[in-house]
């Protein structure tokens, strides 16, 4: 009857990969671009784009010749063993991710709206939530998303025009002063940021067959769209700032949300509200990673083809990502973190697809 | 107890003894003996429910003139005139059994046995008495029908069939209540519907053996799926023209007997927001009303929520004046304001509540009195800032302009779960608890359609529900039915050829 067939729609994939892509690289990357790429981020943001492009053209090769999703193919084509170790990696890896969304999350919120409350209250609070969100199943998550899109991008809009005002040309130019390399540098975390595009590999047991093709155009989509806002969000953080003082902040765009000041209005300041969008968007990265973890673990711990007692998975997936994000609170785990994502898990999530592709194919003819 | 049934014998007196002691220490039953036929001869035997049937047996009712013209007849043709049903009335149904006899009896109507003839028949007469029909309170409007539904199931069958002359328009009933026996019907347009659907209502509607259904609402609660929730999984309505509507869009309207409210399934949270006069006005009146009335559940949700998270968290979004001035209207008041919220708040609901359940006049002077007088009071006795007042006033009128009483009630509970949180951790409380309702909503289905529909969903019929949801498109553009409807039979509006 209906929709009861656990499938999505193309708008539905299109608008949760930009929830994906959007939330932490419009917080986190900023910074980190002015410091390496300066009036040039905007270039490395897109080149970013580009790699982006790249990867998810490289994926949907390996989509076309698996014919279905990685998990289905890896459980049909890859001895038992070898699929257990990739699948422990795609849990440890997943639950790591979610457990840095969960911190980021929790870091803005403390830092943007309730100062005084504690890390801990507000990551009990949240994965309490999360848990909740993903027991319904990804066409309940997908619904969530496809309702706010509007309504959050609308006011994302709306904050950057009214932000556009205190925009100084001076601090946007001169362009081309950073070398090749600063920007192909400052590229990689945009990349990072693009990176839950490896997510599209997962999708085509939740598409229509006849829509894989559409697919990848609108992750494709998503990822234009995502790089378009990315670029107008720097480039008016940038004008706002200066890349000096941009550098230094650690989340400009609160920064940003809190120095607008609107004059005769009902309302002086919208920080409040503006932190709204990056409380979705980053539920919705720590979401997706959790919702793929405990889906992992799920098929980690598959016996006969059935899962038994998937709440104990999800239960399970969601102490693991509050014990990760306990971790980036209390200790520096965030250095550690960043040398796991660009010396293990980057180069790993690369090889990955094709290496199964061509273990499962080599094993279909032996 | 026996499920054994008694055969009605030729033999009168049988029957009579049976059915005696079937309705024995009934006041309410009258059971009457008479002689027929133009011999006056042939002894039968008449029982109906007091107020039901018309004790004067006049000749302008069904029974009356059935019984004037078998008084007329020769005692041997009656047995012949009964089996050719020509007594010159139409609605007359044989029974073989006295169980079933009394069962048709206690519909409403009077049942009679006659000597020699082995079935009893029931006649109808003018029923059980019901209220008339009325506008219906919950839904005015200004343009439409003024029409509501009744007490009797009938009537509302024929309300809706009034509407739409239709042989494809179909009528099935079911009986509920173990003892009750109380008539269901749904109401559906047979080439519209999914069939699946239908099945899965009847399922549903037959699920649970109850002892009695005195109200569509006993149907609702047990039929659906998740019943902890606050939101109403099934749309009602006392609208004749709105569960037409209804039926012309492929669903199934569900009529309870002794209940003036429709069940409409299956349903979404848009179709909560609409009225009937939405589709009798202009395009732009009906968008702006819906946008208005979008925004006001909304707001009865959350307004208070985010009083409380500015004026106790975020200050800094307001300008100083009006900082000030919220500041020295709380001067005195020795509550919390998240108290003073509560406070109010469950005044309102107290106010409302004794409202409905007083008589209409005195109803309207408990509004009046509380609105007025009392707050007015608290306010001078520092009980309460103003602000608040005008809080909790216009969260009110917010919850006042949904259309549908379940749904909007559903927003009030959830009013306060969301001051609770704004309360206790400011917007981040706030948001965390709109997003909860969010996932909620979107975990909703009725019978398969998410209950976002068509905000989600929506390519499921080509994106064409999105004509009709906050945006209502002018009328010459609503071609097609909603997703309610069999996919291949989605049309319903075209230009006629050569016009």
């Amino acid at each position: 009857m209906f929709s009861n067939n656990n499938r999505l729609s193309t708008r539905q994939v299109f608008r949760l990969f930009v929830f994906d892509f959007v939330g932490e690289s419009t917080l986190v990357l900023p910074a980190q671009l002015a410091s390496s790429a300066g009036n040039d981020g905007v270039f490395a943001i897109l080149l970013g784009g580009v790699l982006a492009g790249i990867y998810l053209w490289y994926l949907s090769r390996v989509l076309q010749g698996m014919n279905t999703d990685l998990l289905a193919y890896m459980e049909q084509s890859l001895p038992v063993w070898l699929g257990k170790v990739i699948l422990v990696f795609l849990t440890v890896h997943f639950i790591l991710m979610a457990g840095y969304g969960a911190w980021l999350f929790s870091d803005v919120m403390k830092q943007g709206l309730i100062g005084g409350e504690s890390h801990t209250l507000i990551l009990i609070l949240v994965l309490l939530v999360a848990g909740y969100a993903v027991s319904g199943g990804i066409e309940s998550r997908a619904r969530v998303y496809e309702v706010l899109f509007p309504a959050l991008f609308v006011l994302l809009l709306v904050m950057l025009v009214i932000a556009f005002k205190d925009v100084d040309m001076n601090y946007l130019q001169p362009f081309f002063t950073t070398s090749v390399l600063q920007v192909a540098k400052g590229s990689m975390p945009v990349m990072f940021c693009l990176s839950p595009v490896f997510l599209v590999l997962f999708f085509p047991s939740y598409v229509q067959k006849d829509k894989w093709g559409k697919l990848v155009k609108v992750t494709a989509a998503a990822i234009v769209f995502a790089v378009a806002v990315i670029a107008v969000f720097y480039a008016v953080l940038l004008g706002s700032f200066g890349a000096g003082a941009l550098s230094a902040m650690r989340y400009p765009a609160v920064t940003l949300m809190s120095s607008i000041h609107l004059q005769g209005s009902f309302l002086k300041r919208l920080d409040a509200f503006m932190i709204g969008i990056w409380f979705f968007t980053l539920f919705a990265l720590l979401n997706v990673f959790l919702f793929y973890g405990q889906d992992v673990i799920r098929h980690l711990f598959k016996k006969g083809g059935k899962v038994k007692r998937p709440r104990l998975f999800l239960s399970a997936s969601l102490v693991l990502v509050f014990l990760v994000a306990e971790l980036f609170a209390r200790t520096d785990f965030t250095g550690m973190f960043l040398n796991y994502i660009s010396c293990f898990a980057g180069p790993l999530l690369v090889a990955l697809p094709a290496a199964v592709l061509i273990f499962g194919k080599a094993g279909k003819k032996g | 107890m026996s499920n054994e049934k008694t055969k009605i014998s030729t033999d009168i007196q049988k029957n009579i003894d049976a059915y005696r002691k079937l309705f024995a220490d009934c006041a309410d039953i009258k059971m009457k003996e008479m002689w027929l036929g133009s011999e006056k001869k042939t002894r039968c035997f008449l029982a109906y429910i007091e107020v039901a049937v018309s004790n004067m047996l006049l000749e302008t009712t069904a029974l009356g003139r059935a019984l004037a013209f078998l008084g007329q007849t020769p005692g041997a043709d009656i047995n012949s005139v009964l089996d050719a049903n020509a007594m010159g009335i139409s609605d007359v149904t044989p029974f073989e059994y006295v169980e079933d006899a009394a069962a048709g009896m206690l519909t409403g109507d009077a049942v009679l046995f006659v000597d020699g003839y082995g079935r009893a028949l029931k006649i109808a007469d003018k029923g059980y008495p019901g209220a008339t029909i009325k506008e219906p309170d919950s839904e005015k409007v200004i343009r439409g029908s003024k029409e509501g539904f009744t007490d009797s199931i009938k009537m509302n069958t024929a309300l809706i069939r009034k509407r739409i002359r239709s042989t494809r328009v179909k009528v099935q009933e079911l009986r509920q209540g173990l003892r009750s026996h109380t008539a269901v019907d749904l109401v559906y347009m047979d080439d519209l519907i999914y069939p699946s659907v239908l099945e899965e209502i009847k399922k549903r509607v037959e699920a649970y053996e109850i002892d009695g259904v005195m109200d569509s609402g006993i149907i609702e609660q047990l039929a659906e799926t998740k019943w902890y929730s606050p939101f109403p999984q099934f749309q009602t309505t006392q609208r004749p023209d709105r569960a037409a509507i209804a039926v012309l869009e492929g669903r199934v309207v569900l009529l309870s007997d002794n209940s003036p409210t429709a069940l409409i399934l299956p349903t979404d949270f848009n179709s909560f927001l609409k009225t009937s006069d939405d589709y009798y006005n202009r395009f732009e009146v009906a968008t702006f009303a819906r946008l208005l009335r979008f925004m006001a559940s909304f707001l009865a949700m959350t307004f208070p929520g985010l009083y409380l998270a500015v004026t106790n968290f975020h200050t800094q979004i307001l300008p100083t004046p009006l900082l000030l001035s919220f500041w020295e209207a709380r001067i005195g008041v020795p509550f919390p304001a998240a108290l003073e919220v509560l406070l109010m708040e469950v005044s309102f609901e107290l106010l409302r509540e004794a409202g409905v359940r007083l008589p209409g006049a005195m109803g309207n002077t408990i509004g009046i009195v509380g609105g007025l007088i009392i707050g007015q009071a608290a306010v001078e006795a520092n009980l309460v800032s103003p602000i608040v007042v005008i809080v909790v006033a216009f969260t009110a009128l917010c919850s006042f302009s949904i259309p549908n009483e379940e749904f909007a009630f559903s927003f009030r509970l959830l009013k306060f779960y969301i001051i609770i949180m704004s309360a206790w951790l400011g917007f981040f409380g706030f948001l965390l608890g709109l997003l909860t309702v969010l996932i909620h909503l979107s975990r909703l289905k009725s019978f398969g359609i998410p209950y976002f529909m068509p905000f989600v969903g929506a390519d499921l019929s080509g994106y064409e529900d999105e004509r009709d949801s906050i945006w209502r498109s002018p009328l010459r553009m609503m071609k097609r039915r909603p997703i309610y409807a069999r996919r291949n039979k989605r049309v319903r509006l075209r230009k006629r050829e050569g016009k």
